[in-house]
């Protein structure tokens, strides 16, 4: 054993050594760094936490020393408060490492994908003490494709602020489901929250739903910071009624319509403290909304890091941007396979069919069109491991083409009795491609346009590319 | 498009039982409609009538399940009748599909209580 501080962590023992000698004697192979502390006197002794050798602490003493029975004493208390300030250090990182463990289990693995829009989400936990635990978001469809969107914020920190947090959040998705409707929503996890045991608890909120067709934004917030709009300017929406779990209980739905190319930011009071001027904060993410939000691919992230300053944050925060990317009269959307594939489509082409400028009547047969050709994809395309499928729809010289292309092994449509999709398909089709390659399946349906004359066509946002989509081979 | 999946109802009463469907029946919704037609039809009250005005999605999965109930039906008199107004756009998935010699489609409710024989075959 060539280090002494090691063999008092193996052994538990305490070792005392007058001079640089007498240590040298024992340990010929010490370290120069030992050596060139001095000449004088070494005591080593062990720092004892929860009845394990944790460390060793470590006296130098100048000069040569004969040690008394005094220093032995008050060398020993010395390490065992060393030891017991060791073991209380240990603990707060080990509870901490817990409760930042289980808040990032208690947040969504991941969010959906909604053809037009996207949606990006981060959670920083705060770096000092036990401030970690409290804050989430969330986003998930409901089964109509409408989006929800939730943020919020349990009073206080650690493990007990992460369980009520996964509580409420899950909670909140029930509740949504439900009702529809953002307020009703909080509505009953504010009941929920006043009736739970061992105490009430008091937190935050912020739930919106958005409708894809009509881009529509219907929100509630209970004590939350106000959402943050990018559009043609950048504003604060109004804020909202009292927290839940205090208060009158009663929440208001309010509206406001997105346009394309926008982005709206819902965030925890973390981001906008970080300098304890939330004036200050808030005015900086009005500043990132225009600025890195943006540009970035990650928007939620880029808005935490310009906030922050570079700087870890002194309160958890959560942060969630969705961004109207591609609504308009051209669809192009990669989605993964999953129970809101349908509907999330279906919705995505109602909006991109209007902005087309297809008539109410041909709509609805068109979607059966999209419908069939999802349906087939799910049905035969991939096995148990799934996959995903990408959908287009563009005009096209007076026409409207709608493609789905897999990368799985597909099966034709059957014609017979059983098969009656393709009879669908065929009959509602002006020209209809079926490439099949070995890397999957492209099907192309094209028709004709079918206006309706007294319905008006929706906007195409200003962020629309000019490009054009061409098909082309499997 | 909006509305959610299919919502079935079945219209109490002493006559032949009436489903009302709303909403979207596609491949995640049609066993709703499966179930309140085996439903009805365990009523044995002479067929099913089922009704489709408020329906906003209707595919080949809906279409195949009227079949095959149509064809389990089949040695009951009057079995399956399908009210559907002629203006609703989803109606031409009927003609497409060239159901009419197995399920007959009415525009009215009325129409289908008052069709005494109703034509039934195997299947499409």
């Amino acid at each position: 054993m060539a280090d002494p501080a090691a063999e008092v962590v193996r052994t538990g023992a305490t070792m005392l050594f007058e001079s640089l000698d007498s240590l040298v004697t024992r340990y010929p192979d010490l370290s120069i760094r030992t050596v060139l502390t001095g000449r004088g006197a070494r005591a080593y002794l062990p720092l004892v936490v929860a009845g394990k050798v944790a460390g060793t602490l470590v006296f130098v003493f100048a000069e040569h020393r004969v040690f008394s029975q005094e220093d032995k004493t008050f060398m020993t208390a010395l390490a065992g408060q060393c030891a017991v300030a060791l073991g209380r250090v240990r603990l707060q990182a080990r509870t901490r490492t817990v409760a930042d463990t289980l808040q990032r289990a208690l947040l969504p693995v991941a969010l959906p994908c909604v053809p037009g829009f996207t949606i990006s989400a981060t959670y920083m936990p705060a770096t000092a003490g036990l401030n970690v635990g409290g804050d989430w978001y969330d986003a998930f469809l409901l089964v109509d494709g409408r989006l929800v969107v939730t943020v919020g914020d349990v009073v206080g920190h650690g493990l007990e602020a992460a369980g009520t947090m996964g509580h409420l959040r899950q909670a909140l998705r029930i509740a949504a489901h439900e009702t529809g409707e953002p307020a009703a929503a909080l509505t009953v996890i504010d009941r929920a929250l006043r009736w739970s045991t061992p105490e009430p608890r008091m937190a935050t909120a912020l739930c919106g739903i958005l409708d894809p067709v009509s881009l529509e934004f219907v929100y509630a917030s209970a004590g939350h910071p106000a959402p943050v709009f990018a559009g043609a300017s950048v504003e604060l929406l109004p804020g909202g009624d009292p927290p839940l779990g205090v208060g009158t209980g009663r929440f208001r739905d309010q509206r406001t319509v997105l346009t394309p190319g926008s982005r709206l930011a819902l965030y925890t009071d973390g981001l906008v403290e970080q300098q304890r001027d939330v004036m200050t904060g808030t005015a900086a993410l009005l500043t990132a909304m225009h600025g890195v939000a943006a540009t970035s691919a990650d928007p939620a992230v880029a808005i935490v890091w310009t906030l922050m300053g570079g700087v870890a944050p002194r309160d958890d925060v959560a942060v969630l941007v969705l961004a109207v990317v591609g609504v308009g009269d051209r669809l192009e959307a990669t989605l993964p396979l999953g129970p809101t594939l349908l509907q999330s489509t279906r919705l995505a082409f109602e909006r991109t069919a209007r902005c087309i400028g297809v008539g109410e009547r041909q709509r609805a047969l068109l979607q059966v069109v999209l419908g069939e050709l999802l349906t087939n994809v799910v049905e035969h395309a991939y096995d148990a491991a799934g996959g995903d499928v990408t959908v287009r729809v563009y005009p096209e010289n007076g026409t409207v083409v709608i493609q789905v292309e897999d990368r799985g092994r597909w099966r034709p449509l059957r014609a017979d009795g059983h098969g009656l999709g393709l009879r669908i398909v065929r009959a509602l089709a002006q020209r209809l491609d079926i490439v099949q390659g070995p890397t999957g399946t492209r099907v192309t349906f094209i028709a004709p346009i079918e206006r309706a004359e007294t319905e008006a066509t929706l906007p195409v946002g200003p962020d629309e590319s000019e490009a054009a989509l061409t098909p082309g081979t499997v | 498009m909006h509305g959610g999946l299919a919502h079935v109802a079945i219209r109490p009463g002493d006559g032949i039982p009436v489903l009302e469907v709303a909403g979207i029946v596609d491949m995640t919704s049609v066993a709703l409609l499966d179930t309140a037609l085996q439903d009805a039809a365990a009523l044995e009250r002479g067929g099913v009538i089922v009704v489709l005005d408020q329906a906003t999605y209707f595919d080949s999965e809906g279409l195949e399940l009227l079949f095959r109930r149509q064809a389990s039906l089949a040695t009951r008199r009057p079995t399956l009748r399908v009210v559907m107004r002629r203006a609703h756009p989803l109606r031409r998935l009927f003609d497409i599909v060239g159901s009419a010699a197995i399920i007959p489609v009415f525009d009215t409710l009325e129409e289908a209580c008052g069709e005494q024989n109703p034509r039934a075959s195997e299947g499409p």
